[in-house]
């Protein structure tokens, strides 16, 4: 079933990425969009009955100016009429909930990397890896780590997506083909390769490497297992790390 | 609805034709009829094809409308809002409208509280407030 950003798109025709033309998608359905620098928010929307003005800060690079209209875009499909008081925090996910700036990072998501596009896409570059995250982000003109939460969400491959800053684990994704039970580590074990790429000068992994999966669960059996690791920085100095499941046993509940 | 005796008896009655149709058809009739109905369900995916086809073509070119409509209705590259006097009476009215409730006039508003922002950013928002008809402008007088 589509969701409310993708019947949006299929509406007008959008079969491939690049015809995903904010402005235009923004002009449908009756908003307009300013740049302008603004100081304290990355973007926002004002609305009167059913016409808007999205305003986004134009001193942002491209990709962060596309997620901030798309974001604006979900308050304008789901909030209409309401006045909330938000700020945009891409990729900032606590587990649970469904606050508004969640439903209007979902409708974003959605509307930049809508799965009837994304699927197929990711399904061709074959297994998840930072490569394949470059690719796609650079198909859908999107953030790296709004990509791989994407390709982590669409099940392309068992995988887990965690972000960690200097002080611990802050959130993670968790493909539907991961069993629950690989709830990773809150710190980053010295052994793994993210530990020097979040403490050390380390660069980030060129291709995934094998290592120990207790290194990154906490689960007495998960010294029997080996999993594949590939970090990459993210803003505000923070590690992302594609974790991926290729032994088949983890799999099993 | 429910059937009454007589309705029931006639549909039995032509079931069980069907049947003895089917029964006293030769190996060669019936795979003529299966050829039949093998090329109706390939007009049928035609049919679909074409009406697919069509719904894209539409569907494309109300994107494309979108597109000219958005190109045609750009704003001016702005490097900062334009001036207004009096910024406490800017941010005393974005206070009052996000505190307002008036379901005949609903008003969209998602940005951060008013106190957290610029009075760069209250005049942004001030500007398009005027441009959507919510609030007045505010002159020097």
């Amino acid at each position: 079933m589509l969701s409310p950003a993708e019947q949006l798109l299929q509406d007008l025709g959008v079969t491939e990425p690049k015809e995903i033309d904010l402005e235009a998608i923004a002009f449908h359905v009756n908003a307009r969009i300013r740049y302008r620098p603004l100081d304290g928010c990355e973007a926002c929307i004002v609305g009167a009955a059913t016409k808007a003005i999205i305003t986004v800060n134009d001193a942002s690079s491209p990709r962060r100016k596309r997620f901030s209209i798309a974001h604006e875009l979900g308050h304008w499909h789901h909030h209409r009429g309401k006045r909330l008081a938000c700020r945009v925090e891409e990729a900032i996910r606590p587990p649970g909930g469904a606050s508004p700036e969640q439903i209007a990072n979902g409708y974003a998501a959605d509307l930049l990397m809508p799965s009837y596009l994304f699927r197929p896409l990711a399904r061709s570059l074959g297994a998840p890896t930072l490569k394949v995250v470059d690719a796609l982000a650079e198909a859908f003109k999107t953030s790296r780590s709004a990509t791989a939460i994407r390709l982590v969400e669409s099940d392309q491959a068992p995988a887990l997506l965690i972000c960690h800053s200097r002080f611990g684990k802050k959130w993670f994704v968790r493909s539907k083909s991961v069993p629950s039970k690989w709830w990773p580590r809150d710190d980053l074990d010295p052994e793994s390769f993210a530990f020097g790429v979040q403490f050390g000068d380390y660069p980030e992994g060129s291709i995934p490497r094998k290592i120990g999966a207790d290194a990154w669960f906490e689960r007495r059996d998960a010294e029997r297992y080996e999993v594949y690791e590939q970090t990459m920085r993210a803003s505000g100095g923070d590690t992302l790390t594609l974790v991926t499941i290729r032994d088949p046993k983890m799999l099993d509940e | 609805m429910k059937k009454t005796n007589k309705e029931q008896q006639a549909l039995d009655r032509l079931a069980d034709a069907l049947v003895d149709d089917v029964f006293n058809a030769s190996d060669e009739e019936i795979l003529a009829e299966r050829t039949e109905m093998k090329n109706l369900s390939e007009e049928d995916a035609k049919l679909k094809a074409l009406f697919e086809q069509a719904l894209l073509k539409a569907n494309k070119s109300r994107l494309a409308a979108a597109k000219a409509g958005a190109a045609a209705n750009q704003y001016p590259i702005m490097r900062a809002p334009g001036p207004i006097f009096d910024i406490a009476t800017a941010r005393e009215r974005i206070r009052a409208l996000v505190k307002a409730v008036d379901p005949s006039h609903p008003i969209t508003l998602a940005a951060r509280n008013e106190n957290e922002l610029s009075d760069t950013d209250i005049l942004s928002m001030y500007e398009d407030l005027v441009e959507l008809g919510v609030v007045p402008p505010i002159t020097e007088d």
